[in-house]
């Protein structure tokens, strides 16, 4: 019989075990994004491009407009929505569904599987391992410049709070995106083109978690049923709460809806794995 | 010249009846990019519900300018998709090395690898935001400018391969440069909108070091402002000529540094 602080000790013993055993799986893909200086060079001027189209075209969209306001935005508070969204973008990328695809599709998969390690904790870890990169690389250096931007034009003032829940608000849109991107993969069960449809998924997920354009833009009818989707959580709902956009009750609203996600995605990764994991034929060995 | 027309046509019926035995394969590519290159028009519409003009394009000609640019990119995207694999299967794991045994040139076998399907959709795209745009009166178009517009996307094909090219060339020298023809290659982003939106060195930079703008923006306003015939399509023919001659010279350069990784 454990006591009540015993039977805690080894749910903590549990926990720490899985961490050691999995944390070499995000170690590795850090070292990997590293290994590369040039390559991950290259992604950071990619971002800074994306980020210095949409700068000039919002500047000449609100130039053009006459007025100082669009759909609740100043022209100020845009410019930052895109900085913070390219970052949100950024910290919530998972690169696995190219990887789980060709696994799956030339049959690795099956040393992966008989390896008594989870398949999905396994890739959770590997992706986290590119969420610590963007975190340290880019992401902080943008936003510790929009703070200062912000303080020095007085056009924008976020709070030390305001930017802690925004980190919260991220990492559960990581979650988020993990969770949709493993459920995604596994359609290399069925099709071996998952490249063609990764676009496909793509461009749907940039416009429908305002990576794009902020969701406000939408038409008042296909806008909530666009915010009530998981994809608001991965990028809209963490850069408005920056933004101070939402806040109080609302915000505390939006963290459980992106709670509500994580749980019902988490469910269909454990329903979806089953019934691919049931159709896997690998061929030879 | 006339072996080549022969030789090309043999290799894309050749991959299109590999395409026809994964017609699902085919629909999924081509819903792609009709889906991805219709989320950037959807941008567009949001933003005119809110404004009636931007730099003094009205949403017809913001269209036009989209539409077009989707033209040369889609042509290239179907004929040299292969470019792409310059850096990795060609140059680092020595794929070249059956092309280079080959009584034929080395370009066009690369071209001639695979016929990129999927850039169907691109050009549909384009195409029908082009005309859809004429229709409502962005622009009139005489026979002579459906012969001009013809050139225009021709040269920024040109203009888009050559940049690809010089961009997977320093494979050659830097095994792994993905990122670099990945990046160079996304600054076409900026010419997917009116230039005159970018401040100076922007303008300059796609105008004369990377020309995209001289690809699609250039000639595009030679339709809807009428600007100078030099200043628009004039651009993109130089660029073309100029950048096109500068890849290829710089790709036999490359080639000649090729040593084989072996087998």
């Amino acid at each position: 019989m454990y006591t009540e602080t015993g039977r805690k000790a080894l749910r903590i013993n549990k926990a720490i075990r899985k961490l050691k055993i999995y944390w070499p799986f995000a170690k590795s893909s850090m070292l990997q994004a590293l290994a590369y200086k040039a390559g991950a060079l290259f992604m950071n001027v990619y971002m800074f491009m994306s980020i210095a189209i949409s700068y000039f075209l919002w500047s000449a969209i609100f130039d053009s407009s006459g007025s100082g306001m669009l759909q609740g935005f100043s022209k100020p508070e845009m410019l930052v929505y895109i900085v913070i969204s390219a970052v949100a973008g950024a910290l919530s990328r998972v690169y696995i569904t190219e990887d789980i695809g060709r696994e799956i599709v030339d049959g690795s998969i099956a040393t992966a599987l008989i390896k008594p390690v989870s398949y999905v904790l396994r890739w959770l870890f590997s992706a986290f391992g590119g969420f610590v990169v963007s975190l340290v690389m880019p992401c902080w250096l943008i936003i510790a410049g929009m703070i200062f931007h912000g303080l020095a034009t007085g056009s924008f003032a976020p709070t030390p709070a305001g930017v802690a829940v925004f980190a919260l608000s991220a990492l559960l849109g990581f979650a988020i995106s993990f969770l949709f991107e493993f459920c995604f993969s596994l359609l290399s069960f069925y099709t071996t083109y998952i490249w063609g449809l990764a676009i496909f998924k793509d461009a749907i997920v940039g416009l429908l978690s305002g990576a794009a354009i902020p969701l406000a833009f939408f038409p008042g009818a296909i806008r909530g049923a666009i915010e009530f989707m998981p994809f608001a959580g991965i990028n809209y709902i963490p850069v408005m709460i920056f933004l101070g956009k939402i806040q109080g009750l609302d915000m505390l609203a939006f963290l459980a809806r992106q709670a509500f996600w994580i749980a019902a995605l988490s469910l269909a990764v454990k329903i979806l794995w089953g019934r691919a994991l049931r159709r896997l034929v690998v061929l030879g060995g | 010249m006339r072996r080549y027309l022969r030789l090309y046509k043999l290799f894309v019926l050749q991959y299109l009846k590999t395409l026809m035995q994964s017609k699902l394969d085919l629909a999924i590519g081509i819903a792609g990019f009709v889906i991805s290159q219709a989320s950037g028009l959807v941008f567009i519409l949001l933003v005119f519900t809110q404004i009636p003009e931007i730099n003094g394009y009205g949403i017809d000609q913001m269209v036009f300018i989209y539409g077009f640019s989707l033209l040369p990119k889609g042509l290239d995207h179907l004929l040299t998709d292969c470019i792409w694999w310059i850096p990795g299967t060609f140059v680092t794991h020595g794929g070249l090395d059956k092309f280079l045994i080959r009584p034929l040139n080395v370009f066009f076998q690369i071209a001639c690898e695979k016929f990129q399907a999927d850039a169907l959709g691109e050009l549909a795209v384009g195409a029908a935001l082009v005309s859809l745009s004429i229709a409502r009166g962005a622009a009139e178009l005489s026979v002579l400018d459906v012969m001009l517009f013809i050139v225009a996307v021709l040269a920024g094909t040109v203009i888009y391969t050559s940049v690809k090219l010089i961009a997977a060339t320093f494979s050659f020298w830097y095994k792994n440069s993905f990122h670099i023809i990945n990046t160079i290659y996304h600054l076409n982003d900026f010419a997917k909108y009116p230039i005159s939106i970018y401040p100076k060195f922007i303008r300059i930079a796609l105008t004369a070091i990377v020309p995209f703008a001289a690809a699609s923006f250039y000639p595009a306003s030679y339709f809807l402002d009428r600007s100078s015939l030099a200043g628009s399509i004039g651009i993109a023919a130089a660029a073309a000529a100029v950048s096109g001659s500068a890849a290829y010279g710089f790709f036999l350069l490359g080639l000649k540094s090729y040593d084989s990784s072996g087998n």
